[in-house]
């Protein structure tokens, strides 16, 4: 089309064929009324065609007939180009008067439409027409109406070549609307405007630049810049011509703009066509006169422009002018339309440079805290002796923080190591514990906790807590956590628990010496009075004539104190004797408390513990403290057993088995056993060989193992140690009852 | 000369009456307080006693007991009795003043021997008791004078610094000295010195 507006009608032509195929994708597409119309006309000014050419009779009548058709469906918007067609079809038939009325009749429906191109393109073909026919008087109105239409829809370039084509044509007395012919006079200041526009590039300056180059130019006493922000408008900056100057208010919050901030049927009106909207007193539309914000300021000229960038909606200038009510003229418009267009391509690239900006202040930012974070990690670690690790558990290796290196004693620059490397460290009697822990978490990309010994530089045991998870929406199996050296915190620990042993036993010796005393003077008391009583009856007996008479009195205070002496006994066994209670447990987890409860004194003499619980079901009825009493004293004598050994690897045996009717559990040790005592005597009160011992603990687990109906004995293992048994019974409710 | 008394002092009422009933068939003559605090009330008669004491008793402990006879200057032996014995509690007792520390039951054998000891003890004290309360009466019989006269002899004065010390003749004086050593049935004068040690008189002046 612009192709035929240029002139150049053989490329026309060709175009709109090449339209013409791509139209049934617009179907509904106004544009399709101007390749319908823009063909005909192209067609009947082709030179290369004859005028009698069928083929390009029958494109033609089809263009028309299309046209005609929308035209009996929508007159307002298809009878101005139908006139324009048929009259093109008449020139071409050398119809030259009907050609022209035909025009003319075109030029005046598309005046009336509003469609200034058509109008002007109705006229330019007439002028032509008319030249060709010597009418030179006509021609040069034509012309003249032409140019005044082109320029009203802005087509300045055509304007230009047609008062080249036909020069004067412009001197003519204006058809359009006072001030639509006006052209932008000062040029410079647009330029100047435009450059100060360009050059801002921060949008907080340059959206004052704008307004300030607005208001001057257009008079106006008030401005407010819209931003577009998806379907809605938002005030981004007002200004005010105050006494001095222009005042500029950037506003922050972004608010939308009420119906008495500004006459919002303008700025509809506007978003809508896309094009300036313009109202003054003098010149209101019937749509805006309803408007509250006019209403209101009834002397008010207000113009809105649409800025428009790559056909994007991008804001809206809206200006206003309350003490003039004759309004913005065309030459305003225009200005303000070229400011405008400047001001978005501005602001769109101040808004970009600022996002840059912010975007760079937000990466150094996040730069910084990376490395802060990173500094603060490695230092953290140092002081925690705590490192980090990542495991890539396909491929079987593991990256690690510096002080993971450290505390591995790896090379300090080597950031991966396989991880069969990394169990070779691991000291060996933890190694395969370590592996089947690992294993199984990394099966089931569980959690894991546990912690391992490994062999430092010169040779000491270093205790290490290793803590693991897998690392979360990943679909790669990668754990990752921390190791952690606890050898000064298990050394701590060890000697806490020493310390704590100790008290606890001087506590223990307080606290019997205390019991003793109390027992000692509430049993003497009857003593000393049968004693003494039992002397004086004696001396009475003794005399040369014996005063029987007085031993009446005494024997019946010796029974009577006997008796007292009975009862403080029996009272201190109902106080010391507490009957069981029978409660079901799973014997197992018990045997399990009662070894993590002695872990620290395993530990502390290297003794290694060897598990065998066979027993199905475990679970038993029992007092669970008395049998935890029993389960800490036969693991306590074994432990204190093998402490006392040297040179030999010093093992702990516990192993349950079904016996008949019952559990029978065995702790095993090999060090130094006191069976060669006697193994009977061993459960005697006071049977201590150890120094520093009441030797009550074994007679105690007898009674307690004798109370829930079960039996102890003790057997000496080769070529050294000893072996305890004790059976409990199933008791006959829980038999058969699975676990 | 009365017989010896046994204080028996123990809160238990029937290991009391057990230690009565014992020191009965040996013959003692004895009485019994449940409280410590009853036996310090209580009047001493002027004959060899002992006390037997319980160290554990309310209100008032055998070693309190003991403190209180020990500020109240009497002399009299004491026999501990505990049901429950430490080596601290020893200490504690014997720097107290005690003859035994015995630990319940006693046997009876024992405590006799005990409150035997104790009694004899006491009977030399009684000896001594009782010398100073006959010189206490002897020094009380003195007039002012001769009381004067004796502070000065027993400083080692002759005769004539007595006279010039009193103001008096010298044959005077020798009349007041005689009176003295007769009043205080001395018959020398180291005797006189040694009743005036006893009675803790000072000397007025010496040589």
């Amino acid at each position: 089309m612009l192709d035929y507006l240029d002139g150049d009608d053989a490329q026309a032509l060709f175009c709109l064929e090449q339209a013409g195929l791509l139209a049934w994708s617009a179907p509904a597409h106004l544009h399709q009324a101007d390749y319908h119309l823009f063909s005909i006309l192209a067609l009947c000014r082709a030179p290369g065609l004859a005028a009698g050419d069928a083929g390009v009779r029958v494109r033609v009548d089809a263009h028309v007939a299309q046209l005609a058709s929308w035209a009996a469906g929508y007159p307002r918007g298809f009878a101005d180009k139908l006139a324009l067609a048929h009259a093109a079809v008449l020139d071409r038939g050398g119809e030259a008067m009907a050609a022209l009325a035909g025009y003319e009749r075109a030029a005046a429906l598309a005046k009336e439409g509003g469609s200034a191109h058509i109008e002007g393109i109705a006229h330019e073909c007439a002028a032509r027409l008319a030249r060709h026919s010597g009418l030179a008087t006509a021609a040069i109105a034509h012309a003249s109406a032409a140019c005044a239409a082109h320029r009203r829809w802005g087509a300045l370039g055509k304007v230009a070549r047609l008062e080249n084509a036909c020069p004067g044509s412009d001197g003519a007395a204006p058809l359009g609307p006072p001030g639509a012919t006006g052209a932008i006079r000062d040029i410079d200041g647009v330029i100047r405007a435009t450059r100060a526009l360009s050059e801002e590039i921060h949008p907080e300056t340059l959206v004052k630049a704008l307004m300030s180059i607005a208001l001057d130019y257009a008079s106006a006493q008030r401005g407010v810049l819209l931003r577009c922000d998806g379907n809605r408008l938002l005030v981004q900056a007002s200004a005010r011509l105050g006494e001095d100057g222009v005042d500029i208010d950037i506003d922050m919050t972004q608010a939308t703009p009420g119906e008495l901030d500004l006459p919002l049927t303008v700025i509809h009106t506007a978003l809508r066509s896309r094009t300036a909207v313009s109202v003054s007193d003098s010149q209101r539309p019937p749509g805006h006169a309803l408007d509250p914000y006019l209403r209101a300021y009834p002397r008010c000229a207000a113009i809105a422009i649409p800025m428009i960038k790559r056909s994007q909606l991008v804001g809206m200038l809206y200006l206003e002018n309350r003490l003039s009510s004759c309004g913005f003229t065309g030459e305003h418009t225009q200005l303000l339309s070229l400011l405008a267009a400047q001001a978005a391509v501005s602001l769109e690239n101040a808004n970009l440079y600022a996002e840059l900006l912010q975007e760079n202040r937000e990466r150094r930012q996040a730069e910084r805290a990376l490395r802060e974070s990173r500094a603060t990690l490695l230092l953290g670690e140092r002081i925690n002796q705590s490192g980090s690790w990542t495991w890539e558990v396909k491929d079987s290796v593991v990256n690690c923080s510096p002080e993971f290196r450290r505390i591995f004693g790896l090379d300090p620059e080597a950031t991966w190591i396989a991880f069969d490397a990394l169990m070779a460290r691991i000291h060996p009697g933890d190694r395969a514990r370590a592996a089947h822990l690992l294993g199984e978490a990394s099966a089931a990309r569980t959690a894991f906790r546990f912690e391992h010994r490994i062999t430092g530089a010169k040779g000491e045991i270093r205790h290490l807590s290793v803590i693991g998870q897998p690392m979360a929406d990943n679909e790669t199996d990668i754990y990752v956590g921390t190791v952690s050296d606890v050898t000064r915190r298990k050394a701590e620990e060890a000697s806490l628990r020493r310390a704590q042993a100790e008290l606890v036993r001087g506590a223990r010796l307080t606290t019997v010496g205390q019991l003793t005393a109390a027992i000692a003077h509430e049993v003497n008391q009857p003593l000393m009075s049968i004693s003494s009583n039992a002397g004086a009856g004696l001396r009475w007996l003794q005399r040369d004539t014996p005063a029987l008479e007085k031993l009446d009195g005494l024997l019946h205070d010796i029974v009577g104190q006997s008796q007292r002496a009975g009862r403080i006994i029996q009272t201190l066994q109902a106080l010391g004797h507490q009957s069981p209670v029978f409660r079901p447990a799973h014997l197992h987890a018990m045997i399990r408390d009662a070894l993590a409860l002695a872990r620290g004194e395993l530990e502390r003499h290297e003794i290694r513990v060897m598990l065998d619980l066979a027993a199905e079901p475990d679970r038993i009825e029992v007092d669970a403290v008395q049998l935890q009493q029993v389960l800490a004293n036969l693991l306590g004598n074994a432990i204190e057993a093998m402490a006392a050994t040297a040179g030999h690897d010093r093992t702990l045996q516990v192993a349950t088995v079904c016996v008949r009717d019952g559990v029978e559990v065995q702790v095993s040790d090999n060090g130094v056993g006191g069976c060669e005592a006697g193994l009977e005597a061993m459960f005697e009160p006071f049977a201590s060989t150890k120094p520093g011992a009441i030797g009550m603990g074994l007679a105690v687990c007898r009674s307690i193992i004798e109370a829930h109906g079960g039996s102890i004995r003790a057997q000496p293992r080769a070529p050294h140690g000893c072996h305890l048994v004790f059976i409990l019974p199933l008791t006959a409710n829980m038999k058969g009852d699975s676990p | 000369m009365t017989a010896p008394m046994v204080f028996v002092v123990d809160d238990d009422d029937a290991v009391r009456a057990s230690i009565l009933n014992l020191l009965a068939a040996e013959g003692f003559e004895a009485h019994g307080f449940a409280a410590g605090t009853a036996f310090i009330g209580a009047s001493r008669p002027d004959t060899a006693a002992c006390l037997v004491c319980d160290m554990k008793m309310p209100e008032l402990g055998g070693l309190e007991v003991a403190a209180e006879m020990a500020r109240q200057g009497s002399d009299m032996p004491i026999i501990f009795m505990t049901g429950f014995g430490s080596i601290p509690m020893t200490v504690q007792a014997m720097k107290a003043g005690a003859i035994e520390f015995l630990t319940k039951p006693v046997a009876p054998d024992e405590l006799l021997r005990a409150v035997r000891d104790g009694l004899r003890t006491d009977e030399a004290n009684l000896a001594a008791r009782r010398e100073t309360s006959q010189l206490r009466q002897r020094l009380s019989s003195l007039t002012p004078r001769e009381r004067e006269t004796m502070e000065l002899v027993i400083g080692g004065l002759l005769n004539k610094q007595v006279a010039d010390a009193l103001g008096v003749s010298e044959i005077m004086a020798k009349t007041h000295k005689r009176k003295v050593m007769d009043k205080m049935g001395a018959r020398s004068l180291p005797d006189l010195v040694r009743y005036a040690e006893r009675l803790q008189i000072a000397r007025a002046r010496s040589r």
